[in-house]
């Protein structure tokens, strides 16, 4: 939990000021946020389990969103954990804290199992702006490298997203992310059958170092429907050659909250990322307790990076500063329209 | 079983090798930034005075010839190695006899191309002296470095005038580690730069490690203002940020661009990364400078 301490106001709030600040406006989307009750047992996300194990509820996101842009309105693009025996809780519970509050606008973990028309009342039920779909959801599949995105997103998904226009936060498998011609050819194929369908890259596809961005970026950048979530990219070179390809107007920044609460930096060391932190954690690389790191939370190192790509690639910070805010809500004000409509 | 040092070698290290590094080297290389340093001599002087880091503790404290030739070839395996090498680049080391040790080592050793760790309270007479006798190939300048800060002296003081006359005269190869905490950003730094490149038309001047940018913004604006230096060349000991290759190598031409390892320190595996604009290393093995993940690094 972040705490308004001496080290948040010397150490978080000079980054904020000097990297973060200089690119916001008054109000900020975050594209892709997390929340959640209490985990079940069994659940199959066995990463960062001093995250994943605990409570994230709504209360603690919208605390972390205030306290990292203190001079912002925080809204969200918010979804739980996608576990197989969970989602369901999690669905009902971010419906529920979305209702209640504005600026959060939901999506839709999927029930694999789910009709066409299940999947319609779902949605105008909860009052979702789309679909979070996830490869641990793939449960007649154990290893991740077997998943692909046909498997995570069945026809009666994609049906309704084309139909109503509906988000999709789309976390591609596999261990060849954006370079998996896979996956590349599993993108183009949603972009062209489903042109309506507003598909959204988690992670510029999981691109956390260069060779990913590298490999997949030419096949995938003038789709149309495609847009990009930084989300959790801290390598200022995976922004470099992003930005080299991808016009800014289709990108949007998100924290991945509420791993993105460590104060840290995550890198690449031999083509793989690690995440280095001031704290010792059970998943992360860092110095001795009385040598720790002076750093900060990474929601804030992904600005840094971006900023240092944008940079190279040539862009200034007026080409920056929508994709903070006005490119999502664009696609949002969108759905709201059609939901609107339908109800 | 656990895996053994040399299956590690052979399943990790060497496949890197073949995969990158192995396709961009000629059938030798050279080394341009090496350090020597033997136990009996330097073992307490070699690390760094500066508390915060506490200094690299866990690096090999003998270090000689024969170490530098094993590493040369573990890194290289099927090319010819070779290096400028120096001693522990402090004025204590150069008290105890370092630059001695270096001028002997590589009298015996073939490929080695040793620098004298120069102080700048060293003589005119007695630089050339020393130079002469020992067959050096110029100039490692020293670092003060102060209990309490990183070194904070102008580089018109550490690289003194006596020195800066001879490198010109003899044309001598300049190792020059840029203090401050500012590095290549610092504007008297990048001034001090232009002056003496420009006053001394025949040294070599070579900024180790990129003039310490192991992260962006050091490099990023200082580089327009020395990009076209014809008497400075680029030292990449050490540098490991991507960007800061990309930021290098728009601006400056490759001609002038020289690969150094930094060894012994390079020997580590692991990576020197950018976690705040500081750099941090990130190591598989545990050493009380740097992070580590408690069940190791296991790639």
């Amino acid at each position: 939990m972040i705490v308004k301490d001496e080290y948040y106001e010397s150490v978080d709030m000079a980054i904020y000021r000097e990297v973060v600040a200089p690119v916001l406006s008054e109000q900020i989307l975050d594209i892709h946020a997390h929340t959640w009750v209490q985990p079940k047992p069994g659940n199959k996300l066995v990463q960062y389990p001093e995250f994943n194990e605990h409570p994230y509820p709504m209360e603690r996101l919208l605390d972390a969103g205030s306290l990292m842009f203190p001079e912002q309105t925080y809204h969200a693009v918010v979804f739980g954990s996608p576990s197989p025996n969970d989602f369901d809780a999690c669905n009902d519970y971010v419906a529920q804290e979305c209702r209640k509050r504005e600026h959060l606008y939901p999506l839709y973990i999927p029930d694999m199992g789910a009709s066409e028309a299940q999947i319609r009342q779902a949605v105008l039920d909860g009052g979702f702006y789309g679909f979070k779909p996830y490869w641990t959801m793939v449960d007649w599949k154990t290893d991740q490298d077997d998943v692909t995105i046909h498997d995570m997103l069945p026809e009666p998904y994609m049906r309704v997203a084309d139909d109503w226009g509906l988000l999709i936060m789309l976390h591609i498998p596999g261990s060849g992310r954006l370079a998996s011609p896979s996956n590349i050819e599993g993108i183009q194929r949603l972009s062209r059958e489903y042109p309506n369908a507003k598909i959204i890259i988690a992670h510029l596809g999981r691109s956390y170092c260069p060779w990913s961005m590298k490999g997949g970026i030419p096949h995938l950048c003038d789709l149309p429907n495609v847009y990009w979530d930084t989300s959790f990219v801290q390598q200022s070179l995976s922004y470099k050659i992003f930005f080299d390809y991808v016009d800014p107007a289709k990108v949007m920044y998100g924290t991945d909250l509420p791993i993105s609460e460590v104060r840290g930096r995550r890198v690449c060391i031999n083509d793989n990322w690690v995440d280095v932190s001031r704290k010792q954690l059970s998943w992360t690389a860092s110095r001795s307790p009385e040598h720790p790191i002076v750093a900060s939370f990474m929601t804030y190192e992904m600005i840094r990076a971006m900023r240092e790509g944008a940079e190279e690639a040539g862009l200034g910070l007026d080409d920056l500063k929508p994709i903070f805010f006005e490119n999502g809500m664009t696609l949002i004000r969108d759905v709201e329209r059609t939901l609107e409509s339908l109800s | 079983m656990p895996e053994s040092e040399s299956e590690y070698y052979n399943r990790v290290d060497m496949r890197v090798y073949r995969d990158e590094i192995a396709p961009i080297l000629p059938p030798e290389v050279l080394d341009i930034h090496a350090h020597i340093w033997s136990k009996s001599l330097v073992a307490e002087k070699k690390y760094n005075r500066y508390a915060a880091s506490d200094g690299y503790r866990g690096i090999p404290d003998q270090y000689g010839y024969a170490e530098l030739e094993g590493s040369g070839r573990r890194l290289f395996p099927d090319r010819t190695y070779h290096a400028v090498c120096f001693g522990a680049p402090y004025p204590e080391a150069v008290q105890l006899g370092t630059n001695d040790e270096v001028s002997r080592g590589a009298q015996e050793w073939p490929h080695r191309y040793p620098l004298l760790v120069a102080t700048p309270t060293d003589s005119a007479d007695e630089l050339r002296r020393t130079l002469l006798d020992g067959g050096f190939y110029g100039i490692k300048v020293a670092v003060n470095l102060e209990p309490h800060a990183y070194a904070t002296d102008r580089i018109t003081h550490v690289f003194s005038e006596a020195q800066r006359k001879l490198a010109n005269e003899f044309g001598l190869m300049v190792m020059l580690h840029i203090p401050r905490a500012s590095r290549l950003a610092d504007p008297e730094h990048v001034a001090d730069i232009l002056r003496i490149c420009s006053e001394n038309p025949d040294a070599h001047i070579i900024l180790a490690h990129l003039g310490r940018s192991y992260c962006t913004w050091y490099i990023r604006d200082s580089i327009h203002a020395l990009k076209d230096i014809p008497n400075l060349y680029w030292d990449v000991s050490f540098v490991q940020n991507a960007m800061v290759y990309e930021i290098l190598f728009e601006s400056v031409d490759s001609r002038r661009v020289l690969f150094g390892t930094d060894l012994p320190v390079a020997d580590v595996r692991g990576h020197r990364v950018c976690v705040n604009n500081q750099w941090v290393d990130v190591t598989r093995d545990r050493y009380s400078w740097a992070a580590f993940r408690r069940e190791g690094l296991q790639t």
